[in-house]
């Protein structure tokens, strides 16, 4: 059984359409180690807003292209 | 998880072995047991430094040092089974045992800093990672305190009478040392949970 945060990404893709970028690859341009992409890749583990900034930045995109909610939390009106 | 049961063995029954009065040597057993820590360390290190799907540094950190520390506790804690509760602080059995130990634990430092490997030595997740298992590891001595109280009060009758205080102090140690193998523990499950996890979405 595995437990998925309620964030999703999309680094997998985006490193193909990328010249099929290596986790390797994209773990060292953010600083961080390859299990970590992994886990990310997995949705296992949701990044922090600043790591998740920096991978968005890699592919020039911005956060909301690279990350998404799997489902939006029901958050109750302003 | 089967390799950290393997770990947590083969490191208990190495400690419970060095501690043995049987085992004679000309020189300190302490010694024996850091340099088959070290050349365990390093072997490990080789072994890694070829392997293609090698753990990153901070598991090969938690995994060494598990090993490291457990051989301290199974020592410690064997050595002092054999001392008995009235140990006296000032006696050769006791010196014995506190060199050998601080021996054991230079060398699991040293295990630590050996595994060392190229690349970010830790990152975001493995500090998310290595604060769960501080808080299970806080719990954990939090519940080992709050049992050695309770007996502290209640324990009349039993061998907590005859216990030094040298022999009190000892077991806060062993108290201590516990709650490093629980995090230690929880470091490499939450890893091997990860990997399992990423082997499933593969």
């Amino acid at each position: 059984m595995t437990i998925a945060t309620p964030i999703g990404n999309h680094l997998r893709r985006l490193r193909f359409e990328h010249g099929e970028m290596s986790q390797q690859a994209l773990a060292k341009a953010v600083g961080i180690t390859r299990q970590t992409i992994v886990a990310l890749e997995g949705g296992h583990y949701a990044p922090s807003l600043e790591l998740a900034m920096k991978l968005a930045l890699v592919f020039k995109l911005t956060v909301d292209e690279t990350f998404f909610w799997r489902e939006p939390p029901d958050l109750p009106p302003v | 998880m089967q390799r950290i049961l393997i770990v947590l063995f083969a490191s208990s029954l190495f400690g419970v072995v060095l501690a043995q009065p049987g085992l004679d040597l000309p020189f300190r057993k302490g010694l024996l047991g850091a340099a088959v820590m070290l050349a365990l360390a390093w072997g490990a290190r080789s072994h890694w430094a070829e392997s293609a799907d090698a753990p990153e540094a901070p598991e090969r950190r938690a995994l060494l040092s598990l090993f490291g520390t457990m051989v301290v506790l199974a020592h410690l804690m064997t050595s002092l089974w054999q001392i008995g509760p009235a140990m006296d602080l000032h006696s050769p059995a006791s010196h014995a045992m506190g060199t050998d130990s601080w021996i054991l634990v230079g060398a699991s430092l040293l295990m630590g800093w050996m595994a060392r490997a190229p690349g970010p030595s830790g990152d975001e997740r493995d500090r998310h990672i290595a604060a769960n298992a501080m808080l299970l590891g806080h719990y954990g001595l939090l519940l080992q305190l709050l049992l050695f109280v309770l007996w502290l009060a209640f324990g009349r009758g039993t061998v907590l009478e005859q216990m030094s205080r040298a022999m009190l102090a000892q077991l806060l140690i062993c108290f201590w040392i516990v709650s490093c193998v629980i995090h230690e523990v929880t470091c490499l499950y939450a890893y091997a949970r990860d990997r399992r996890w990423a082997g499933e979405a593969e």
